[in-house]
C-alpha cells in the first residue's frame, strides 16, 4: 500500500477506528514478548453473519493468526495505540460484542477493506512499566498516545468501583491532600478515589489556617515535612505556580487539584475523558464552551487539550466582557484547530456534539449588574436549547451549577454533569494508581 | 442334614471372616508397586524440603505428586495437616528444583552408539539431574532427515532411555526445497529442526545457506516450530605461515575467528524478519546455538529481537566456565566449534546471560571415541571438536556462576522454563500443578572432586575436559514422570523413559 494512498484514506480510517476498536495482546510462545494489537475494519458497516477470512487473507495480516485470535480473544480495551506497520484489521463495530458474537456477523454486499495501518511499536504503556510523569501539573504535561493510555486505566476503575469493597491495589500507600483554599467536591473525589484503591488519606482542607502556615512556614518547606509522612500528595493552592513549586521540592509524586485561576488538570482530563465517553471519539467533533471563558480555567484547560486530536471545531459563546483571551485562540490557530466565536446560544448548540456550560461570575461584571443580568439571561441552558441539541449531543458542566443549567434539564439522558463529576473520580483513581505503581 | 455336620461347617465361619478380612486389607491398603522403573515404590507420594522453586517463589513445603503429575503445592505450615496416609520423603535443606531439559545434545544412537550411545548418554543425564534431552539430528547414523530416519531412532531409543527424550529434525539441502519430505518428518514428531551454516564434521549433514533457511521457515510456521542453527559462516582467514603450534590452542582459536559467528548471524537475520508479526513466516521461531561471540554476534541478536524477530539464542556451560588463555597446550579435550573464547568475552557473555539477553542454556554434548580426540598428539586442528558434559552441567553453571551472582530461580529459568518453551513442552519446565513431576533434588552447597572416585556414568570419561575439577552442587535424586530414577549414585534397573513426538 503506498505511502500516499495510506495518508488519504488515513482519516477516514482513524476516524473509524477510534469508534469501533477492539485490542488484543498475544504473546510470541517461544519469547514470551506480548504484541498488542488492534482491530479496525473499513468497510460497511451492517453485518451480521460471517466473517469472510478468505477475504482477509489478502492483507498483510496472516488469516491463520486473525482465525485464531478471533477465536481466542477477549477484547481487553480500545487502546488506540501502537502496533506494528503492516498489521492491520477487521474492525467491529458494536463494542459491546464480545468476540463469541462478532463471530456471527456478516457483511452486506460490498467491500471488505483491508489498510494497513501505519504506526510504530509503542511499549511505554505496557503493564509493569513505570509512569512516564513524575507528578500532574498542568494539562500541558498529557498528549494525545499518554491521555488514551490513561483513559484505559480510567476505564478498568470503572469496573473497581463497582465491584468495590475488595480492591487493594494501593493498600498500605497513604494520601496527603493539602488544601490551601476549601474545595469540597475536589478533595471528597480524591479522597474516594484513594480509599476505593484500599489506600490512605491525611486530610486538610485549612492548610491556610495552620499555625505553621500562619507562622510563615514556606510552601517548599510544608511540603518536604508532609512527604516524610506519605507517599503522593494532592494540593489545592490559592497561588498560581504553587504546584510546580511543591512539584519540584518534592520527592513523592503532587497532583495539582487546583493553583488559583491557573491550572486544574484533573479536571481537564475528566473533561476529555467524559466526551470520550458520552462521544465515543475525540477527533472531528464540534465543541461549544459557554460562560465565562476569560476566567475559567477549565475551559481554558479543555480548549488546550482539545487541540490535540484531530478536526475539532471549537465555539465561544459569552458575553463580550468575558470572552476568551487571545492566548488560547492563538494556540488553536496555530494547532489548526477551527474555532468561532458567536453570541447566539441556539445556534450553535444545535451544530455542537458538547455543550459545555460554565458559570458566569457575577464579580466580573464589577457595577455593571445590567449587563450581568442580560449575560446570565443570554446563556442559561434549558429546555429549548435541549429542543435543538441533536440527539447525541451532550450538556457538561464542571458543577457547581446555579441557575446557568435549569433543573428540568436534569432528566434529559443528554445531561453528562453529573456522570461527568462520577468520571472525576474515575480520572483520579487511575491517576493515583500510575503515580504510584505505575502502568 | 444331621446337626453335628452342621456345627462342624459353622465352626469354619470365623475362619472365613478372618480370610476375608485379610483379602480385605490387602485391596485397601496400598500396595507398593515394585517395577523396575522407580527406585521408590509409590506413584503417589510428597516431596518436602525446604527450597522448593516455584515459578513465583522458594518455598518451603511439600510437592504432591500421583501418576506421574504434580498435584498440588503446599507451603510450610499446612503440609502436615495435607499429608494423610501418603509416604513422605523429606529433602530437608535440599533443594528441589524442575529437572533440567537440555535442548542441545549428541547422543550418536543409532550408528555410533560407541560414542556415547542412549544407556550411557541417558543415564548420565539423570545422574546430572537432566529429566529432559532433545537428540540433535546428527552424530547418529543415519542422520535424522527423514520420517524413515526418525524411525530408526525412535526404535534405537525403545527401553534403552532412563530420561525423557525428544528429537529435533535436520534441515539439509536435500530435504530443504523438498517440502513434502519435511512435513512428513515434522509430523512424525520431531520437535523442530535444526541447520548448520557451515561444515559440520558428518558426511550425511551438509550445510546449508540463508536460502535452504528461509524455505525452512516457512515450513515450520504451519507447525509453529523452531529452527536451531550453528551460526558460524566460513570466512577467508589470513594463515600465517610457517610455526603455527597445532598443539598450541590460540593456533585453533585464530582458525575460526569471530568474524565466522557475525558473518552467519548477519545472514540469519535478513531471513528473521519474516517471523516477525504480519510476517510471512509468522509462527516459526529462529534459535542460534552455543553463541561463544559475545560482541558483535550478541548485538546483533539483541537489536533482531528489538525490532521484534522470533528468536533466541543460548549458550553452554563451557564457554562460561573456561577461557583460551587457561588451556593447556595439546588437551584437545577443550576443543569445540565454535570456540572457547579469551576471558573477556566470557565476562560479557555471563553479563549477557544474567541480563536476559541471552535466553538459556544447553550443553552440547558432543562425545566421540577417545581416539579421535588424538590426546598423543595434542593436535587441536585434527582432533574431534566437542566437549562431554552431559551430566555436569547444573555443578558447572552453579560453580561458576557463584561470582556473577546466579540464583536457583535464574538457574530454573535458564535450564527449565526456556528449554521448555523452546521445545513446546508445556506441561515441563516447573514445579506447579497440573505439570509433569520431572524433579531435580541437590544440594548447592556441597562440593566434590570431579576424580576417579566419582563416578561418571558417560560412555568415556576420560574425553570430558571437567575431569580433574572441584564443583560445587551434588545431584541427590532425580524424578523422571514421577519416577525415581536416580538417587545416591543408583540407578533404576529399567530404563522408562518416554521418547517426546510433537
Amino acid at each position: 500500500m503506498t505511502e500516499a494512498s495510506l495518508r488519504s484514506t488515513s482519516s477516514f480510517v482513524t476516524r473509524l477506528v477510534l469508534k469501533n476498536r477492539f485490542s488484543y495482546a498475544t504473546a510470541n510462545r517461544f519469547t514470551g514478548v506480548e504484541y498488542r494489537f488492534v482491530i479496525a475494519y473499513a468497510g460497511d458497516f451492517n453485518y451480521r453473519g460471517e466473517l469472510p477470512l478468505e477475504a482477509m487473507s489478502s492483507c498483510a495480516f496472516s488469516a491463520s493468526t486473525l482465525r485464531e485470535t478471533l477465536q481466542n480473544h477477549e477484547p481487553i480495551s480500545r487502546k488506540p495505540s501502537v502496533f506494528r506497520k503492516n498489521c492491520i484489521s477487521v474492525d467491529v463495530s458494536h463494542l459491546k460484542l464480545t468476540w463469541h458474537n462478532a463471530m456471527t456477523w456478516k457483511q452486506t454486499g460490498s467491500r471488505l477493506k483491508c489498510r494497513a495501518l501505519d504506526v510504530e511499536n509503542n511499549r511505554a504503556f505496557l503493564k509493569g512499566e513505570l509512569f512516564q510523569l513524575d507528578d500532574v501539573i498542568e494539562a500541558q504535561q498529557f498528549d494525545r498516545e499518554i491521555l488514551s493510555a490513561i483513559f484505559e486505566v480510567a476505564r478498568e476503575m470503572e469496573t473497581i468501583e463497582k465491584k468495590s469493597r475488595g480492591n487493594q491495589i494501593l493498600k498500605g500507600y497513604l494520601m496527603a491532600t493539602l488544601f490551601y483554599e476549601p474545595s469540597t467536591r475536589t478533595r471528597l473525589s480524591f479522597e474516594s478515589a484513594m480509599k476505593r484503591l484500599g489506600g490512605e488519606v491525611l486530610t486538610t482542607e485549612n492548610a491556610r489556617e495552620f499555625s505553621s502556615a500562619a507562622k510563615g512556614e514556606t510552601l517548599e518547606d510544608t511540603i518536604r515535612t508532609v512527604e516524610g509522612y506519605s507517599d503522593i500528595i494532592v494540593m489545592r493552592h490559592f497561588e498560581s505556580g504553587a504546584a510546580r513549586r511543591a512539584a519540584s521540592t518534592a520527592n513523592i509524586p503532587v497532583i495539582n487539584a487546583g493553583d488559583g485561576p491557573g491550572q486544574h488538570p484533573t479536571q481537564a482530563l475528566l473533561d476529555v475523558y467524559t466526551i470520550e465517553r458520552e462521544i465515543g471519539k475525540l477527533d472531528g467533533i464540534k465543541v461549544g464552551l459557554v460562560g465565562d471563558l476569560a476566567n475559567g480555567r477549565t475551559v481554558r484547560s479543555l480548549a488546550y487539550l482539545l487541540a490535540k486530536y484531530n478536526d475539532v471545531k471549537i465555539y465561544f459563546v459569552s458575553p463580550e466582557v468575558v470572552k476568551m483571551k487571545d492566548d488560547i485562540k492563538e494556540y488553536l490557530t496555530s494547532k489548526g484547530i477551527k474555532w468561532e466565536e458567536s453570541a447566539d446560544l441556539m445556534e450553535v448548540a444545535s451544530k455542537c456534539d458538547v455543550v459545555y456550560q460554565t458559570r458566569i461570575q457575577r464579580e466580573r461584571f464589577g457595577e455593571r449588574v445590567d449587563l450581568y443580568d442580560e449575560a446570565r439571561g443570554k446563556y442559561i441552558v434549558n429546555h429549548d436549547v435541549l429542543s435543538v441539541m441533536q440527539k447525541h449531543a451532550v450538556v457538561m458542566h464542571p458543577l457547581p451549577r446555579l441557575d446557568e443549567i435549569t433543573v428540568e434539564v436534569d432528566e434529559d439522558p443528554r445531561a453528562a454533569y453529573f456522570r461527568q463529576a462520577k468520571n472525576g473520580l474515575f480520572i483520579r483513581m487511575a491517576l493515583l494508581k500510575l503515580l504510584l505503581l505505575g502502568w | 442334614m444331621k446337626s453335628g455336620t452342621w456345627r462342624f461347617l459353622v465352626s469354619f465361619i470365623p475362619l472365613l471372616i478372618y480370610l476375608l478380612y485379610i483379602l480385605y486389607s490387602d485391596f485397601s491398603s496400598p500396595k507398593p508397586t515394585t517395577s523396575g522403573c522407580s527406585l521408590l515404590p509409590h506413584q503417589h507420594y510428597w516431596i518436602v524440603s525446604k527450597r522448593i522453586v516455584t515459578p513465583h517463589e522458594i518455598i518451603s513445603g511439600a510437592v504432591e505428586i500421583n501418576g506421574g503429575s504434580i498435584i498440588s503445592l503446599v507451603k510450610e505450615k499446612d503440609w502436615l495437616e495435607k499429608v494423610k496416609n501418603e509416604p513422605v520423603i523429606d529433602y530437608g535443606e535440599a533443594v528441589v528444583m524442575p529437572g533440567l531439559i537440555d535442548v542441545h545434545a549428541h547422543l550418536d544412537d543409532p550408528g555410533r552408539a560407541e560414542w556415547e550411545g542412549f544407556p550411557s548418554g541417558t543415564m548420565a543425564a539423570a545422574a546430572g539431574g537432566i529429566t529432559t534431552l532433545i537428540d540433535m539430528p546428527l552424530n547418529s547414523f543415519p542422520s535424522t532427515v527423514s520420517e524413515e530416519t526418525l524411525q530408526l531412532k525412535i526404535e534405537a531409543a525403545k527401553g534403552s532411555i532412563f530420561v525423557n527424550v525428544g528429537f529435533w529434525g535436520g534441515l539439509v539441502p536435500e530435504n530443504a526445497f523438498n517440502a513434502s519430505v519435511l512435513e512428513n518428518l515434522l509430523n512424525a514428531g520431531v520437535l523442530g529442526l535444526k541447520s548448520f551454516m557451515c561444515p559440520s564434521g558428518i558426511n550425511d549433514f551438509p550445510m546449508t545457506d540463508a536460502s535452504h533457511i528461509k524455505e525452512g521457515i516457512s515450513v515450520l510456521a504451519k507447525y509453529k516450530r523452531p529452527l536451531l542453527v550453528h551460526a558460524e559462516k566460513v570466512q577467508e582467514i589470513e594463515l600465517k605461515d610457517g610455526d603455527d603450534d597445532p598443539r598450541s590452542y590460540s593456533t585453533y582459536l585464530k582458525t575460526r575467528p569471530s568474524s565466522w559467528e557475525e558473518a552467519a548471524i548477519r545472514e540469519l537475520l535478513t531471513v528473521s524478519k519474516d517471523t516477525r508479526i504480519g510476517g510471512p513466516a509468522e509462527g516459526a521461531h529462529l534459535h542460534i546455538v552455543h553463541l561463544s561471540d559475545s560482541s558483535s554476534s550478541l548485538e546483533l541478536i539483541k537489536e533482531a529481537k528489538s525490532n521484534g524477530d522470533s528468536i533466541t539464542v543460548e549458550t553452554c556451560p563451557h564457554y562460561l566456565a573456561f577461557t583460551a588463555e587457561d588451556i593447556p597446550d595439546g588437551d584437545t579435550r577443550f576443543k569445540c566449534s565454535p570456540p572457547i573464547r579469551d576471558a573477556p568475552n566470557r565476562q560479557k557473555l555471563w553479563e549477557a546471560l544474567m541480563d536476559g539477553d541471552i535466553d538459556m542454556l544447553s550443553s552440547d554434548h558432543s562425545p566421540s571415541v577417545p581416539e579421535l580426540k588424538l590426546f598423543t598428539e595434542g593436535d587441536f586442528l585434527r582432533a574431534w571438536g566437542g566437549i562431554s558434559s552431559l551430566q555436569f552441567v547444573l555443578p558447572v553453571t552453579w560453580s561458576y556462576g557463584l561470582k556473577y551472582g546466579v540464583t536457583l530461580e535464574k538457574l530454573v529459568s535458564w535450564w527449565s522454563e526456556k528449554p521448555a518453551k523452546l521445545a513446546s513442552q508445556d506441561l515441563k519446565g516447573a514445579i506447579e500443578i497440573g505439570k509433569h513431576a520431572d524433579i531435580v533434588v541437590w544440594e548447592p552447597e556441597k562440593e566434590f572432586d570431579l576424580d576417579e572416585n566419582h563416578t561418571v556414568h558417560l560412555k568415556h570419561p576420560s574425553i570430558s575436559a571437567y575431569m580433574g575439577s572441584r564443583l560445587t552442587g551434588r545431584v541427590v535424586a532425580t524424578f523422571v514422570n514421577g519416577n525415581l530414577v536416580f538417587e545416591d549414585g543408583k540407578h533404576t534397573p529399567d530404563a522408562c523413559g518416554t521418547t517426546i513426538l510433537a
